[in-house]
């Protein structure tokens, strides 16, 4: 990728003084399943002086070549074939993390319908163009795009590095600047997200309502949704999230937003529901049938969560099977009671390989991996991890796998006070009828029954 | 001046009647093309394909124009608000009315805001190409596109020195125009509604240039 130094010097000194060609360094991929789309494009790039054009006609060898050569600036074609979007495509490479701030995405469409998208959704591209279009209106635009990255490039880096707080600052520098002025919406968006991302919830509250004081964006709703859900503003977040769809019916990451409210609230069945629903009408992302996958096993409908979790793993060519994935549907096995099933799951799969130790998944894999083994091998590999599990933040899933573990292993007293932790803290409707049906099957509802009481009388002394 | 509103069927109708007649141009185009590289004079033949390039080029606007008339008579087609920045709107519609247009008409633009406006970006740039060409194509020497922010409205304005708007709007395809865009540009201007203000089309007599006068309003 061009290095966005290199990128503001080519467009603000030899573009401006007419020095040099500005597009002729810059790297293009093309992505437009129509040969002959994709040639005019091609061929409109190469008329403003573009050199290196990549070309790609369909998604997944778009994201190969992505993936082995980042260009500049990316062309799209909205339709991409049967079933896939250059939308989807974008969101796809964005929640991967595998497209960088630094690099132009343009989508062009003959479909009008595109700008409500573009208008109810988080996850835009830099420009949108609706065909036809003159060669000259996309280098117009191109130019716009770049000039926008150069005038960001510095907040992006810091983005990029985890600087959250200090991009949140530099936008503020940003705004000070004369050409801040072209860039105010901008700012104001990328501000929301920013303070949304480094948790600061109220702040992104309040960033997200003077958006939505200016327009409803469902976008904006949705960011608002999130930023009360943060807070345990669980109805407010159900009352914006419910706007935000009713505004855009074809917001589907709004509906994973409503789903992830009621999974919030403990209600499990209408998180199903919601997904199940969303599900069906983006059947090939991924990502939304592993969050559906979690919610039917908050539910108890196990076999609908290893049924997904499977069609994921088959099917995911992007995300790549993760060790996440396999830990998952290791999880889904032995709550179906299949060891066979979960053992072959994390096949081939080691400590090693479960990521860093003291992540999740290291966690994870060590309790569902020793509660795979032989008694003394799993309570050797469950003696590994046993005395940091109350030590480190652990996500709901991992601290559930970790209650069981102690439990088969009979460390009751560890067992009790992960459930205490988690029926104390803010997931605790997540975690309630999960960690109640292991405490049954060991035939100890009795003791899980008291730690529930202690909980709900400290809560009361603390209210 | 009042705009009698058309049947809106008769608005698609008139659209794809319009395109129709485009598209035999393009043919009888495309036919003198290929007489002409059976002729050997291939490179007499670009300008040719040049011109069916605009002719396909012009009926895929004005197919798009009646989908979207008939997407705003069925009422599935709401506003698609986004942040423009005006003068990049402005810039962006400018490029497109230049791109076909060789000359001859004075254009004089007046740019009097700098700011945001939230708004359907391709159905108002749509509808003010559409205001323009037909100045250019009335105008007799100049045309002037202005546009400012004043009272929490944006106005676009676009005047010519042409014979005016009739006094009976066209309801049917006239040979040069079938009414599809401005019957757009009236519904898409009520259609964006802000803080209980809506916007709006006026169309009457330019008092500086003596032709007609275009002038869309959106509220904030």
């Amino acid at each position: 990728m061009l290095q966005s130094d290199n990128l503001a010097t080519l467009f603000e000194d030899k573009a401006r003084s007419g020095g040099g060609n500005p597009y002729k360094s810059l790297r293009y991929m093309v992505i437009e399943d129509q040969e002959a789309s994709r040639q005019t494009l091609k061929i409109c790039i190469q008329s403003m002086g573009g050199f290196t054009v990549d070309q790609a006609q369909a998604y997944m060898e778009a994201i190969t070549r992505i993936r082995n050569n980042m260009p500049d600036v990316i062309i799209c074609d909205y339709m991409l074939g049967p079933g896939r979007t250059g939308q989807q495509l974008l969101e796809e490479l964005r929640r991967t993390g595998r497209l960088p701030d630094m690099v132009s995405f343009i989508m062009v469409t003959a479909e009008r319908a595109y700008e409500q998208v573009v208008s109810a959704v988080e996850l835009v591209p830099d420009d949108y163009i609706i065909k036809p279009f003159s060669p000259e209106t996309l280098r117009v635009r191109m130019e716009r795009v770049i000039l926008k990255k150069i005038f960001f490039r510095t907040f992006y880096e810091l983005k990029a590095k985890g600087s959250l707080d200090e991009a949140v600052t530099e936008l503020g520098r940003l705004e000070a600047k004369p050409q801040a002025n072209v860039y105010r919406f901008e700012i104001m968006r990328v501000r929301a997200e920013t303070l949304t991302v480094s948790g600061r919830a109220e702040e992104a509250l309040h960033a997200y309502e003077c958006i939505v004081a200016i327009h409803p964006f469902p976008w904006a709703k949705a960011g608002m949704a999130r930023a009360y859900r943060a807070l345990g503003r669980f109805d407010e977040a159900s009352s914006a999230i419910d706007e935000a769809i009713a505004k855009s019916n074809d917001y589907f990451d709004a509906y994973d937003i409503k789903a992830g409210i009621c999974v919030d609230q403990g209600n499990f069945t209408e998180a199903q529901r919601i997904l199940t629903e969303a599900a069906a009408r983006t059947p090939r992302n991924w990502q939304r049938k592993r969050m559906l996958s979690r919610a039917a096993q908050l539910n108890g409908d196990h076999d609908t969560a290893r049924r997904l979790m499977e069609e994921v793993m088959a099917n995911d060519m992007v995300g790549n099977v993760v060790i996440r994935d396999k830990i998952e549907l290791a999880r889904n096995a032995l709550q179906l009671g299949d060891q066979l099933g979960a053992r072959a799951a994390l096949a081939g799969v080691s400590t090693a390989d479960a990521g860093e130790v003291n992540s999740p998944e290291y966690f994870a894999f060590s309790c569902i991996s020793s509660m795979l083994m032989d008694e003394d091998a799993g309570e050797k590999q469950f003696n590994r991890v046993r005395s940091d599990l109350l030590r480190i933040e652990l996500p709901i899933e991992v601290t559930i796998d970790a209650i069981r573990a102690a439990l088969l292993f009979s460390d009751r007293e560890l067992a009790d006070k992960l459930t205490e932790k988690c029926l104390a803290g803010h997931n605790s409707k997540q975690a309630f009828g999960s960690i109640r049906e292991i405490y049954m099957a060991h035939e100890l509802d009795d003791r899980f029954k008291k730690i529930q009481l202690g909980v709900a009388t400290r809560r009361l002394k603390n209210k | 001046m009042h705009i009698e509103t058309p049947h809106a069927i008769d608005v698609v109708a008139s659209g794809i009647h319009d395109t129709k007649n485009r598209m035999f141009d393009a043919m009888a185009r495309i036919d003198l093309a290929i007489q002409t590289i059976h002729a050997g004079n291939a490179s007499e033949s670009l300008p040719i394909l040049a011109k069916i390039e605009e002719a396909l080029s012009d009926c895929a606007e004005r197919l798009s124009q009646s989908l979207s008339a008939y997407r705003l008579i069925r009422h599935e087609n709401p506003i698609s608000a986004v942040p423009a920045h005006i003068p990049e709107l402005i810039d962006d519609i400018m490029v497109r009315v230049l791109g076909g247009y060789d000359g001859g008409i004075a254009i004089d633009i007046g740019r009097h805001c700098e700011e945001f406006w939230i708004l359907d970006r391709e159905l108002i740039a749509d509808s003010l190409v559409n205001a323009i060409r037909n100045a250019l194509r009335f105008a007799k020497s100049k045309i002037r596109v202005s546009f400012f922010c004043e009272n929490q409205m944006l106005s676009f304005t676009v005047e010519d020195d042409g014979p005016g708007f009739p006094e009976v709007m066209p309801s049917h395809d006239d040979g040069k125009n079938s009414g599809v865009g401005l019957f757009i540009a009236m519904r898409i201007a009520h259609l964006h509604v802000s803080h209980g203000a809506s916007g709006n089309l006026m169309l009457g007599k330019s008092a500086e240039l003596g032709g007609a006068k275009f002038h869309l309003t959106l509220p904030r």
